[in-house]
């Protein structure tokens, strides 16, 4: 089947197979890697990317359904490579350690920010609570949502 | 030496042993020796949600016997100290004395009918 796939700003015209997944479409076919395969099963949050705004698992998304434009982590960089806020602040707070959740981290962290949802660590941290980390970097992740979102928390 | 990396890995180390002592648990079918949780939704590990506010806190020790230079290598140390503190806190608690990790519910409910 013939679909356009509007990602990142730009429309792909590809024949898929009905059963493909966005996922494999973003990785295999257009060679948009940084989104990532973790578990494949909706369960870790690596494949997280937006599908207009709203943050979606790419591993559960049937590319033949797929309606609204997709922004990956390739689509976040300026045009002249400038990191996006959210990936400076990530930086800033060594919110990473292996870095193979990290593109999911932050484009669940945009997500969650333009949501609103980041008003206290206690807020980020239910609302994000989907995107796994094993190396457990999540109070560094919190700190760079927050610092993102311009919250400032005393000590618990 | 980089501090906020070593503050950073010592954050992960102490997070595993959270999730040591209270999720993590891979469970074996005898029959067949295969693993019946081996899925991120059966296998818990820690998620964002239930992890509270951190502190690291380094003590400094220029260490001329350990190493030339002074140094020493950092990496998953913090995993040691957070699954006996938190059984020594539900001892301090419950009275009950485990002897094995998770301390899930139902390894709590086992030990209290075995009393």
């Amino acid at each position: 089947m013939d679909r356009t796939f509007r990602i990142n700003g730009h429309d792909h015209a590809l024949t898929i197979d009905p059963r493909d997944i966005l996922l494999e479409i973003l990785r295999d076919r257009l060679n948009l890697t940084g989104t990532k395969k973790g578990c494949d099963h909706g369960q870790c949050g690596a494949c997280t990317v937006l599908s207009d705004g709203k943050r979606i698992l790419s591993c559960l998304q049937l590319g033949a359904t797929q309606k609204g434009e997709v922004n990956t982590i390739e689509g976040l960089t300026g045009p002249d490579g400038a990191l996006h806020l959210m990936q400076a602040a990530f930086v800033r707070h060594d919110a990473l350690q292996c870095g193979f959740c990290t593109p999911g981290q932050i484009l669940s962290s945009v997500a969650c920010v333009a949501e609103g949802h980041a008003t206290s660590a206690a807020d980020v941290r239910a609302w994000m609570a989907g995107n796994l980390c094993r190396c457990a970097a999540y109070p560094n992740i919190v700190a760079a949502v927050l610092d993102m979102a311009g919250v400032t928390e005393a000590a618990e | 030496m980089e501090p906020s990396l070593a503050r950073s890995q010592i954050i992960g180390g102490m997070i595993w042993g959270i999730g040591q002592a209270l999720f993590e648990e891979s469970r074996v079918y005898p029959r067949t020796g295969h693993w019946t949780n081996a899925n991120l939704a059966e296998a818990l590990i820690p998620t964002r949600a239930d992890i509270p506010r951190i502190d690291v806190a380094f003590v400094p020790e220029d260490d001329r016997a350990n190493h030339p230079i002074g140094m020493k290598g950092l990496g998953e140390i913090g995993v040691v100290g957070p699954a006996p503190a938190i059984a020594n806190a539900l001892f301090d608690a419950t009275g009950q004395r485990h002897r094995s990790l998770p301390l899930t519910i139902d390894a709590r409910i086992t030990a209290m009918e075995a009393i």
